[in-house]
């Protein structure tokens, strides 16, 4: 109740210290992430591309759960629709990259805000079930749509080549041009959450009732909350087939919503800069893990996962201020008890 | 915005543009292809990759790959390496990834195979969809993407577009053309029930179904079932109920034991005809139970290391011994490790032939295989390859299961150049 409150009071912003370092640190990053092209090898750059569209994706579950406290298992299935929207509007309509991820992004809206109306009514597990079906629904439907989506055997999708008077490599432009969608999926996301929908949906996670007295629509922020979380996997479907050029069913699996869900919570799922971290644990970890032993690799997965959880129970990024404020404590208390020891030796 | 912000912005944005410029000024231009030597080949050794589920639900296909590096370890173990065509012997260094069937980790291992690990090629990759989505960029690297473990039509019949992809199974439009010819000769006016999985499975059904027409077969009733769902008894029955004399059976391993159990339950006895994909004696029939599974057909083109018949075979009698020596917990039994065994013994087998160290000499010498065999494939049963002919495999022997062994029926079977294109 009185994090609910709080949520909802946090209205005025006060400019601080720590915002401006937050700023200073994302441009930062995006200076880096313009730059890295002149170092990094065609396949890192194949493999950030890949983190930038999980990081999307995962950027709509951390809406979806961790702000607005709906549990999704349905995110590989709005992944998968973004994915084959995309592909279909580039391979039927001869949509550019930035067509096909807009009506990738209108379509997913859609379908989530569909799915997002029994979220309306139900809560915890019955939800959790609903998206369930939902995501494990997704495989039949595309091979039951052989004649648009390919079956089983899955569809090429053209991938985006450079402009002819831009000298770069293809992975080089690919990597730019999902950079471009992400840093604006992220921005939008970043306004979008830290205004009063945002605090809309964080008190309607906290606490349903008390938001809903003091005049927020808790079932309007869920549906939204549901149809943009979704529409962001949407978008994160469609980055892929930019580095992919090729999908197929066996891409969507509901083990694909599982990992979302894990490396939303390793990444920090009540915040939105983890889902860049997310990005970085669903690209890198499955294959981290099997070059560490190919017999254990899930277990090493599992592993890494329990430990992130203990040590970091709220996320690497959610629990990053805590363990700076730790630190921050451990050294003044050592600067005051340095500061009385020379006291005492000055007595 | 605030006016601390603000001062922290601007040059921030000054730098974030001065990044994009530096950036876009030193940006690697696309890679000129010079005369360099074709990599992962040296002078005493070559370097190969593979992609296979070692981790999720499919794991059990990682056998193909482990059992392939098993190969390559008693060759360069008890025989120092393979002699090439170029009178060099190298050693075989195998680097394999998993991918658990994913087609988006596939690929990305392809890259990281020929990126980073500057591999000479890829061969034995296993999953349809897997070895779909490294096709293109293989392709356009012309790098070869050989001997693949899946039985798609398309590696056959895309040469054209993709000339460094080919299989090394027979094809399921083969199996299911041989499969059709047999029930016209054998079984007149049959009534054929037909089912499959919904994922290898409409590959071979939809084959199938273009063949009997080509037969003027009558396919009374035909089923797919997904892998989740927990039992297709009912669907059995519904077979059963059609009055079908002939079942074509495209199911994968663990239905297709429940569909024998069921069938038996249920004494429905049609001409039982397995594919490929589920014919193992020791990982399906000895399973379903002796009973079950007497009398079933199915297509052979290599040697079952369950079946007795082949106790004394030399090649079986190898097979057994040095792939439990050299893969730690392979089980022989496994058709699985004679997948991947075949498909090393196949590479090694181009490697001999190969004229010049490059991709391009692999790819001549694989493409232009005339009646070559390895030591686990059936008497009879060829590998060629031609200009017009995509498919490395074409023949089999249709064989009866008598609760011990597979009894051959007939000859064999040959589509030696002329597999029907499967559309």
């Amino acid at each position: 109740m009185t994090k609910a409150l709080q949520a909802i009071r946090a209205g005025s912003d006060q400019p601080s210290r720590s915002a401006a370092f937050r700023h200073f640190g994302i441009l930062a990053l995006l200076a880096f992430a313009i730059a890295l092209p002149a170092i990094a090898s065609p396949y890192t750059l194949f493999q950030l591309a890949g983190v930038m569209a999980f990081a999307v994706a995962a950027l709509g579950l951390n809406v979806i759960t961790g702000y607005t406290g709906q549990v999704s298992l349905a995110h590989n299935a709005f992944f998968a629709v973004g994915a084959y929207i995309g592909a279909m509007s580039t391979a039927y309509l001869g949509a550019g990259p930035l067509g096909s991820v807009v009506i990738a992004a209108v379509v997913s809206f859609a379908a989530g805000f569909v799915a997002g109306i029994p979220a309306q009514r139900l809560r915890g597990l019955y939800l959790a079930l609903v998206t369930l079906a939902i995501a494990v629904s997704v495989t039949p439907m595309i091979k039951q749509f052989e004649a648009y989506t390919g079956g089983v055997v899955g569809f090429r999708v053209d991938q985006p080549a450079p402009p002819a008077w831009l000298p770069i490599s293809q992975d080089s432009w690919i990597y730019y041009l999902v950079l471009l969608f992400a840093a604006i999926a992220f921005f939008m996301t970043y306004n979008l959450l830290s205004g009063s929908v945002g605090r809309s949906f964080v008190g309607t996670k906290e606490a349903e009732l008390a938001a809903g007295s003091l005049g927020i629509d808790v079932a309007r922020s869920k549906v939204m909350a549901f149809a943009y979380g979704s529409m962001l996997a949407g978008i994160g479907g469609a980055l892929a087939n930019f580095s992919i050029g090729y999908i197929a069913p066996d891409s969507f699996s509901l083990m694909l919503s599982i990992g979302f869900l894990a490396a939303a919570v390793v990444g920090g799922i009540n915040t939105i800069w983890g889902a860049i971290i997310a990005g970085i644990f669903l690209q890198y970890v499955p294959s981290f893990a099997s070059d560490i032993s190919q017999a254990l690799s899930g277990a090493i997965y599992g592993g890494i996962l329990i430990i992130c959880v203990i040590v970091m129970p709220k996320g690497i990024l959610g629990s990053l201020p805590r363990l700076i404020a730790n630190f921050q404590t451990i050294r003044r208390e050592s600067r005051a008890e340095a500061t009385k020891a020379l006291n005492k030796v000055a007595n | 915005m605030p006016k601390e912000l603000c001062r922290l912005t601007k040059p921030m944005v000054a730098m974030v543009a001065a990044c994009g410029i530096a950036a876009l000024l030193g940006l690697q231009s696309p890679p000129v292809a010079a005369a360099e030597p074709t990599p992962g080949i040296t002078e005493n050794e070559i370097v190969l990759g593979t992609s296979t589920a070692l981790s999720g639900s499919n794991a059990a296909t990682g056998t193909i790959g482990k059992a392939q590096k098993a190969y390559y370890d008693f060759v360069n173990a008890e025989h120092g390496g393979v002699k090439m065509g170029d009178g060099k012997t190298r050693k075989i260094k195998f680097v394999m990834y998993d991918d658990a069937l994913e087609p988006a980790r596939a690929l990305q291992n392809a890259r990281r195979l020929v990126e980073q690990d500057k591999v000479f090629a890829i061969v034995g990759s296993t999953g349809t969809s897997a070895c779909l989505a490294a096709r293109d960029y293989l392709n356009q690297r012309k790098v070869p993407q050989a001997f693949l473990s899946t039985g798609a039509p398309m590696w056959g019949s895309d040469v054209a577009k993709y000339p460094w992809t080919f299989g090394i199974w027979p094809a399921y439009n083969t199996e299911a053309a041989i499969y059709a010819r047999y029930i016209k000769e054998q079984v007149p006016n049959a009534k054929i029930a037909l089912m499959g999985d919904d994922s290898g499975g409409p590959l071979f059904t939809n084959a199938f179904v273009e063949a009997a027409k080509k037969e003027g077969l009558n396919i009374v009733i035909k089923e797919a079932y997904s892998n989740s769902d927990p039992t297709i008894d009912a669907k059995i029955d519904r077979l059963a109920a059609s009055g079908a004399d002939v079942f074509v059976d495209a199911t994968t391993t663990k239905f297709t034991i429940q569909g024998l159990k069921r069938m038996a339950a249920i004494k429905w006895q049609p001409v039982h005809i397995i594919w490929g994909v589920s014919n193992s004696i020791g990982a399906v029939l000895k399973v379903a139970g002796e009973e079950a599974s007497k009398g079933v057909l199915s297509g052979q083109w290599y040697k079952d290391a369950s079946s007795s018949a082949y106790a004394n075979d030399p090649g079986v009698k190898q097979f057994s011994e040095k792939v439990v020596q050299y893969g730690s917990g392979i089980d022989p039994h496994d058709s699985n490790a004679e997948m991947g065994w075949i498909a090393a013994e196949a590479v090694v087998k181009t490697l001999e032939q190969m004229k010049s160290p490059t991709r391009e000499a692999f790819m001549e010498a694989a493409r232009n295989m005339k009646d070559q065999s390895v030591s686990l494939l059936l008497d009879g049963v060829k590998m060629t390859m031609g200009a017009n002919d995509g498919y490395l495999i074409e023949s089999l022997q249709v064989a009866r299961f008598d609760g011990q062994n597979y009894v051959p029926v007939g000859g064999l079977v040959s589509y030696e150049g002329k597999t029907p294109v499967s559309h």
